[in-house]
């Protein structure tokens, strides 16, 4: 029976191999596509404004990646988003620093973090009415502090430096450096780049992502074994609730600005990039890697159709977005089908 | 080896009125294996849950290895020695063998942010399953794996704590072949050369007399007898009366009024078959009969009864006739309109909308006559029907507005009788229809489906074979998937349990 | 009157009762005029559009899902029956018209969700990016209000019945049809059975998948009622027509649910009414409009923790054994006992 199994095992590895890194391909193939069409598409102008993009969205959603990989959804990050950006930006407009306003933030998102994560796993309410009701709540709120509009923040500080220096920037002196491709890598991308090695270092080798992973497949299982699942769930919701918080900080130094409604465009984004995220790797399962080639394509798209000039009028940027969410989530469910054991149907 | 590694002494445990356990005595010996045996709702079950600290008793006393111990929840049984195996065990299909057993205790400490190390687990896997002599390909997918494999698989997260002294199997080969069996009973000899013993439930005769050292037989929440394999063997013991005793007098109405040749047939299945379902199934259903459909669960006799109901898809390669007219079924509105009526087994899944009244479930297998033309609800008039049928069943408390959540196993099994009666059909299938069903409520659902099959067609699908045979006018068994014997042949009660239970046509 | 109080559902009924009872005593004290036959009429007509889409939200919450795509299909709706009214067609066929439209995104919504077995969040989530994006293309994203005043289609606002708008008017009515649909047929009863018992339902013979499917058809089409009130209001079609109303339709229609235990079209119209009545109360005192959803969203979450059954009855069991009383017998253990 070992030497039968070994041999579909290497069958399967190499289809396995495929299915898992095909959408990295993907993501070359698009990168390949709009650049030779566009040439500007390379220029180190837009390198940088795509991979610090794909750094706050990662940021923002790498906590909703968990929660989505565990079956259940999370509505309320935008909104998370948006009221730490406006948070943020008041206190640094009242001369706070970055560090102690960040740190406030913190403070807010663990605290909706633990009522969500509660009143979803302990109270075993659902998690779309609870999400739906954080999210307007934390809406609401981030108005109301920003007394309903947008509002410029006059001493940005060292954060929004930060934001918009490029390794090429901080690192070589002269000109002539931001011209290499490695010059225009902008720093906020390294924050993002720690961010995702050690998330997935939790995801892939510790118990923390296998227990994760384990309670989706069967959340029995999991917890007949003895493994407080319950706790990690609400975890989970603290941690999205965090990083989104994270995101929406480092989104008020970049735009210099306090906006209450930022958060709306990464709605759909976000979720689009989990979804088709969710291809890559663990096939047909949320996780963090695939979230940031996921992020990569959808940025890749809405900025290289933009430099084509597909996006004539804002209604068809949403369309393709929509349409992505739609595919990704389409070949999601039916990558798990396939994995998912026959017999157990009924 | 001859010392007592479990003793139960008193044990009792009652469920409202229903008294499962009745001061029983049990005792277990070091390194054998012993069968419990007994119909459903005997009282085996509920022994293995207490062992396994599902359930706590109301009376007795448990002691292993000679020290009183009290089990209150799974993870004492665990840490006494018990080690169970459900029937249906919780795996990870997507993750490896050497996960699923080493789930909880992937490193030494249990946490969250432990390592996995997944070379030492697979090393410790490895380990045990060797120390059983366990093949096992630990690092393929759950999902991969063969049910004789998933089998072995729960064994060993069982064992994989080293202080295992009782091993509950419950039911582990109701879907295993032959050859997977055999494999299965080797280890069963392996763990007991270590000292383990096993406590196997089964239904299956025949493997109670070729793995086991003694068996106990359970009836109505008593222990009956427990005997030595062996001399069992010499004396020619028979199994299936000491597990039934003698037929209930008076539970089951009288056969059939009408005349053979006045029944016509209303269905009739040749050479119907449903991939890994069931095979070469031939019968006839006639007005004016039961037919009845013996098999334990997994032979394919519900699955049977989903596909002429049109939920479950057959290969196409059989044929069905009902009425004389070939048809194929493909849902069970289609089946509802020409005339069939299925009850299904699990009545709090299937059967009933559990919060809803009576009205309302038993209205719901046939719309068309609760409403009128425009589609508007019958209220009167359906609360007139309702009662009258729910009157006619005896329902207790007769409140026809109260939930169906509210009503006992019984009655709630009598709402669905009701529907089936309500729907007006010309052939009703009833599955498994007293599960779970105390005596009284039995016998008004049985003297309801005798009346019926004055009427109609009714064909009988049960696990019971008591009610099997007390029931109907002709019957036939099942065993593992496969019809066994011709349904026209006259056949005695423990021809059909054999059968069911053994396969052999020739008994 | 004691045994008239002991039906359950009469107990939530006067719950209900009192509780709007409560809300218009405290909003008449904030601010007289509250009860004022003028403010009436205006509640009246600014919960019409929330009270259609509640109305579509129903059916799919009857059957156990999630819609989160009508944001996108209203702003769709209402560009598309804007610019049918703006080319000239009559409002009598451009409404149809713009209902068949909501008929189809209905149908997208329902044979990905009950056939393709997408999950129903995420994909009316893509499906409202979708048809919100496509409300784009009628006019590159500009307001439409040609031929408004010309089409007759304002009447629908502002032209009046009994002092109450036309509009209104055709949302009560629309109510009073889904009520006898639901509560009254056996097509209602089988929406029911689907969403509560799906597999009893199957084995009843309810064709199960296609009912989840009409739900969300129902829904996109009672969405594009929705836009047409919204653009008979504003006298013309925007492309973010849809926008919040998310919130306000979900706490409608849950609130109602959780108040009388299962969602239903009285459940959603006594939620529709104590959104409408917290919100007009709370701009009458003084609150301004964007606390209003942080407000909404505080009672929603409330009345949905403090109706839940299971947390009820752990609450009640606490009590219970706190107070030395014993727990009735379940049932479901003697199941098991075989």
């Amino acid at each position: 029976m070992s030497a039968d199994i070994s041999m579909e095992n290497r069958g399967y590895w190499f289809k396995g191999l495929l299915e898992r890194y095909g959408l990295l391909a993907v993501l070359v193939a698009l990168i390949v596509f709009f650049g030779s069409n566009e040439p500007t598409f390379f220029a180190p102008i837009n390198i940088t404004s795509i991979l610090r993009a794909a750094s706050v969205t990662f940021i923002m959603v790498c906590g909703l990646t968990w929660i989505v990989a565990t079956g259940k959804i999370d509505v309320s990050f935008y909104t998370m988003a948006a009221l730490a950006n406006v948070v943020s930006a008041t206190l640094v407009q009242l001369g706070w620093d970055w560090v102690t306003a960040y740190l406030v933030v913190l403070v807010i998102g663990a605290v909706v973090g633990i009522v969500n994560g509660y009143l979803i796993n302990y109270l075993g309410l659902s998690d779309l009415v609870v999400t739906i009701c954080s999210a307007s709540f934390l809406g609401s709120l981030a108005l109301m502090l920003a007394d309903g509009s947008s509002f410029g923040i006059e001493r940005p500080g060292w954060l929004s430096e930060f934001m918009h220096t490029t390794f090429g920037e901080a690192f070589v002196s002269g000109d002539g450096a931001g011209a290499t491709a490695i010059g225009a890598v902008p720093l906020v991308l390294l924050v993002a780049a720690i961010v995702l090695f050690v998330s997935w270092y939790l995801q892939e080798r510790l118990t923390f992502g296998h227990y994760i992973y384990a309670q989706e497949g069967n959340y029995e299982a999991v917890h007949e074994a003895g493994v407080n699942v319950r706790r990690l769930n609400l975890l989970l919701f603290v941690y999205s609730a965090l990083m989104s918080a994270t995101a929406g900080v480092l989104i008020a130094a970049e735009f210099k600005t306090g906006q209450p409604t930022m958060g709306a465009s990464y709605f759909v984004d976000g979720l689009t990039a989990v979804f088709l995220g969710s291809l890559v790797l663990r096939v047909g399962q949320a996780n963090v890697l695939g979230t940031m080639v996921g992020i990569l394509i959808l940025i890749v798209v809405s900025k290289g159709a933009a430099a084509l000039g597909w996006l004539s009028n804002e209604g068809i940027g949403e369309m393709i977005k929509g349409g992505i969410l739609l595919l990704g989530t389409g070949l999601a469910v039916f990558a798990q089908s396939r994995q998912r054991d026959a017999s157990q149907e009924v | 080896m001859n010392d007592t590694v479990l003793r139960i002494s008193g044990l009792s445990k009652s469920f409202g009125s229903v008294r499962a356990l009745d001061n029983v005595d049990f005792e277990l010996r070091r390194g054998e294996v012993h069968a419990l045996l007994g119909m459903n709702g005997a009282g085996k079950s509920t022994l293995t849950k207490i062992l396994s600290g599902i359930y706590t008793p109301d009376a007795g006393e448990i002691k292993i290895d000679g020290k009183k111990t009290s089990i209150t929840n799974p993870s004492s049984a665990m840490r006494a020695g018990i080690a169970a195996v459900q029937q249906h065990p919780e795996l990870v299909p997507a993750m490896t063998c050497y996960e699923n057993v080493l789930l909880g205790q992937e490193s030494a400490k249990p946490g969250l942010f432990r390592r996995v190390d997944r070379s030492k687990m697979l090393a410790t896997a490895r380990a045990t399953a060797e120390r059983y002599e366990m093949a096992l390909d630990l690092e393929s997918r759950v999902s991969d794996l063969s049910p004789v494999e998933k089998e072995l698989l729960s064994i060993l997260h069982a064992l994989i704590r080293d202080n295992t002294k009782v091993l509950l199997l419950d039911e582990p080969t109701s879907i295993l072949t032959e050859a997977e069996r055999d494999m299965l009973f080797a280890l069963m000899r392996t763990l007991c050369d270590q000292g383990i013993s096993i406590i196997y439930i089964t239904h299956h005769l025949e493997e109670v007399f070729e793995i086991t050292d003694r068996f106990t037989v359970f009836r109505n929440g008593q222990r009956v007898a427990t005997m030595d394999t062996l001399e069992a063997k010499a004396e020619g013991v028979n199994l299936a009366e000491l597990m039934l005793g003698r037929p209930l007098k008076g539970l089951y109405p009288a056969k059939a009024a009408i005349p053979e040749i006045d029944r016509k047939p209303v269905i009739k299945l040749e050479k119907l078959s449903a991939d890994q379902m069931f095979s070469d199934v031939t019968l006839e259903a006639r007005r004016g009969e039961v037919l009845g459909i013996f098999g334990l669960v997994g032979s394919g006799i519900h699955e049977l009864g989903d596909a002429i109901y049109g939920i479950r898809k057959h290969d196409g390669q059989g044929r069905i006739w009902f009425k004389s007219k070939e048809t194929n079924i493909r849902s069970a509105g289609e089946a509802l309109k020409k005339g069939i009526f299925l009850l299904p087994g699990d009545r709090r899944t299937q059967g009933l909308v559990m919060e809803r009244s009576s009205v309302f479930n038993t209205t719901l297998a046939n719309l068309k006559r609760s409403s009128n033309r425009l589609g508007l609800d019958r209220v009167a008039a359906n609360r007139r029907d309702a009662d009258a049928i729910l009157t006619k069943l005896d329902l207790n408390p007769h409140d026809i507005d109260i939930s169906a959540s509210s009503f006992s196993g019984g009655n709630q099994q009598k709402v669905v009788m009701a529907k089936a009666l309500y729907s007006d059909s010309e052939l009703y299938i009833f599955v498994e229809p007293t599960v779970g069903v105390d005596v009284g409520a039995r016998s008004k659902i049985y003297s309801e489906i005798r009346k019926l099959a004055d009427e109609k067609a009714v064909v009988l699908i049960s696990s019971d074979c008591d009610e099997v045979f007390g029931l109907s006018d002709r019957a036939v068994s099942f065993y593992k998937r496969q019809q066994v014997g011709d349904p026209e042949a006259k056949i005695t009660r423990d021809q059909l349990l054999h059968r069911g239970l053994m396969g052999e046509a020739n008994q | 009157m004691k045994k008239l109080l002991s039906d359950p559902t009469n107990q939530r009924t006067a719950s209900f009762l009192l509780l709007t009872l409560l809300l218009i005593l405290l909003f008449s004290v904030l601010n007289p005029r509250f009860m004022t036959v003028n403010n009436m009429t205006t509640i009246l007509r600014n919960m019409t559009p929330v009270g259609f889409a509640a109305l579509g939200l129903t059916f799919v919450i009857v059957v156990r899902k999630f819609d989160l795509s009508f944001e996108g299909s209203i702003s769709f709706g209402a560009m598309f029956v804007a610019f049918l009214i703006m080319s000239g067609f009559n409002p009598w066929v451009a409404v149809p018209l713009g209902m068949l439209g909501g008929l189809v995104v209905g149908m997208m919504n329902g044979i990905a969700i009950s056939y393709l077995r997408l999950p129903d969040i995420v994909t009316t989530i893509a499906v409202g990016a979708v048809v919100g994006g496509a409300s784009y293309w009628f006019s590159n994203g500009k307001d439409i209000f040609r031929n408004f005043f010309s089409s007759g289609i304002l009447t629908l606002n502002n032209g009046k019945l009994f002092g109450v708008s036309y509009a209104t008017i055709f949302l009560i009515f629309a109510y009073v049809i889904a009520f006898v649909f639901l509560h009254k047929t056996r097509w209602g009863r089988s929406f029911y059975a689907t969403g509560e018992y799906p597999v009893a339902a199957k084995y009843s013979g309810i064709n199960v998948r296609l009912y989840v499917a009409v739900a969300f058809v129902i829904s996109g089409v009672l969405m594009v009622c929705a836009s047409t009130v919204l653009i008979s209001a504003g006298g013309k079609g925007e492309v973010g027509a849809g926008e919040g109303y998310m919130l306000a339709t979900y706490a409608a229609v849950l609130l109602g649910a959780a108040i009388f235990s299962r969602p239903g079209i009285l459940p959603t119209s006594a939620g529709v009414l104590l959104i409408a009545i917290v919100s007009n109360g709370l701009t009458l005192a003084g609150v301004d409009n964007l606390s209003h959803n942080a407000v909404i969203a505080g009672i929603l979450i409330f009345g949905v923790i403090a109706f839940d059954s299971k947390i009820r009855g752990s609450l009640s069991n606490r009590i219970r054994n706190g107070l030395g009383l014993r727990r009735p017998a379940t049932n479901s253990k003697i199941q098991e006992a075989s």
